[in-house]
């Protein structure tokens, strides 16, 4: 007898499961840089598509994680919320491959380095600052524009990689 | 299309073993009887077994045999089914997102030789007589672009994205959408892209990658 099979098996003529396995064992040991530099390329549009494809009950959901965000009595909680907020907004894409890209992404930044650097640098004050970038985010998708989605994502990201790494 | 042998034997005793018909801890096949099995000869059956013991998937012991080993890539399974279900349209959609950036980086990182082997690419696309080259040749084109943006997160994304889009049912669709008229149009659109990164011109680069997915899209699904 055979035991059920644990990894589906793919069958491309660009590699097999083996090779998929070592590209995403590779892919969560990426750079800090370049994993922000990716967030600053897919959130902004990510943010705009949305504008067009989330659902009047999406958009509850999001507003929801960011008022539990706003909320929220201790950094830990606070995480939690906010990469609810982000994850709420790729999952309202109704792009399966964006949202699994997503989950890669917070996998990798679940990773000790990355919660070290956070909790060096995510002070009140700056939980303060991001939610207010967090309102402006959601207005805009709710208010379904997709420009200033877009943009008010771009600067979120752009004022949280500047955060983390200082230039 | 010929297929060398040995890639061919590779690929499928991976496939046999990650389907669980060899299970762990137990052994697979000797050298002799996979060479009867698949006609070829021993010495390349055991090139292949070397190969998957340096890779951790095998251990051969002598006097015992070949022992499988077990696979700590479980934690990978949800990841990777998520990614295998993703829609061809879901695929396209998230090229057309990220490579017009990677096109704009490229036309600011891009050594030369790294330009070079991006127009290479382009050149084997033209001279390509059937799909399965032309395919090949494609996305190495793109894939030097990627690789020519220096964000490794990215090049080894679109690797991972190619596993997805190569997987048997795709191709199809691109051998229905496939036309002598549109291919002539994919090679002005790969030249325009050539053009605006020899001119370092991060913009227009930019431009021309979506509009090259943008009419890869309409052709393959009319939107």
């Amino acid at each position: 007898m055979l035991s059920q099979p644990k990894l589906r098996n793919i069958v491309s003529t660009a590699g097999t499961t083996r090779d998929f396995i070592a590209i995403l064992k590779r892919l969560t040991g990426a750079s800090p840089a370049d994993i922000l530099a990716v967030r600053l390329i897919i959130e902004p549009q990510a943010a705009a598509a949305v504008v067009s494809s989330a659902s009047g009950a999406d958009i509850k959901l999001i507003r929801e994680a960011h008022e539990n965000a706003v909320n929220a009595e201790d950094l830990a909680s606070f995480e939690r919320w906010d990469a609810e907020l982000h994850s709420r907004i790729y999952t309202a894409t109704r792009n399966e491959l964006l949202i699994s890209l997503n989950d890669l992404l917070g996998d990798i930044r679940n990773r000790t380095p990355w919660i070290r650097l956070k909790k060096k640098v995510i002070t009140e004050a700056k939980r303060r600052e991001y939610c207010g970038h967090h309102e402006k985010i959601v207005q805009a998708i709710a208010g379904r524009d997709s420009d200033a989605a877009s943009e008010s994502m771009h600067r979120h990201i752009s004022i949280i990689i500047e955060d983390l790494f200082p230039q | 299309m010929p297929v060398k042998k040995a890639p061919m034997l590779s690929t499928d005793l991976q496939r046999r073993l990650e389907g669980g018909e060899w299970l762990p801890g137990n052994l697979m096949p000797n050298e002799r009887a996979l060479a009867h099995e698949y006609g070829v000869a021993r010495n390349t059956v055991r090139k292949i077994l070397a190969q998957m013991e340096e890779d951790g998937l095998i251990a051969r012991q002598v006097g015992r045999g070949t022992i499988v080993l077990d696979r700590p890539d479980t934690q990978f399974t949800d990841i990777l089914d998520h990614f295998l279900d993703a829609s061809p349209i879901d695929i396209l959609n998230l090229r057309i997102f990220i490579e017009p950036h990677s096109a704009e980086a490229a036309a600011r990182n891009a050594s030369s030789a790294e330009l070079e082997a991006i127009i290479e690419a382009d050149a084997k696309c033209a001279e390509a007589t059937d799909l399965v080259k032309y395919e090949h040749w494609d996305s190495q084109f793109h894939k030097r672009i990627y690789q020519a943006a220096h964000n490794a997160f990215l090049t080894d994304f679109f690797d991972l994205l190619s596993i997805i889009r190569y997987q048997a049912p795709m191709m199809e669709i691109r051998r229905r959408s496939f036309t002598e008229e549109r291919r002539l149009a994919y090679g002005r659109e790969h030249e325009e892209i050539i053009t605006a990164l020899r001119n370092w011109d991060g913009k227009a680069a930019a431009h021309a990658m979506r509009n090259h997915l943008l009419s890869r899209r309409r052709n393959y699904f009319g939107q």
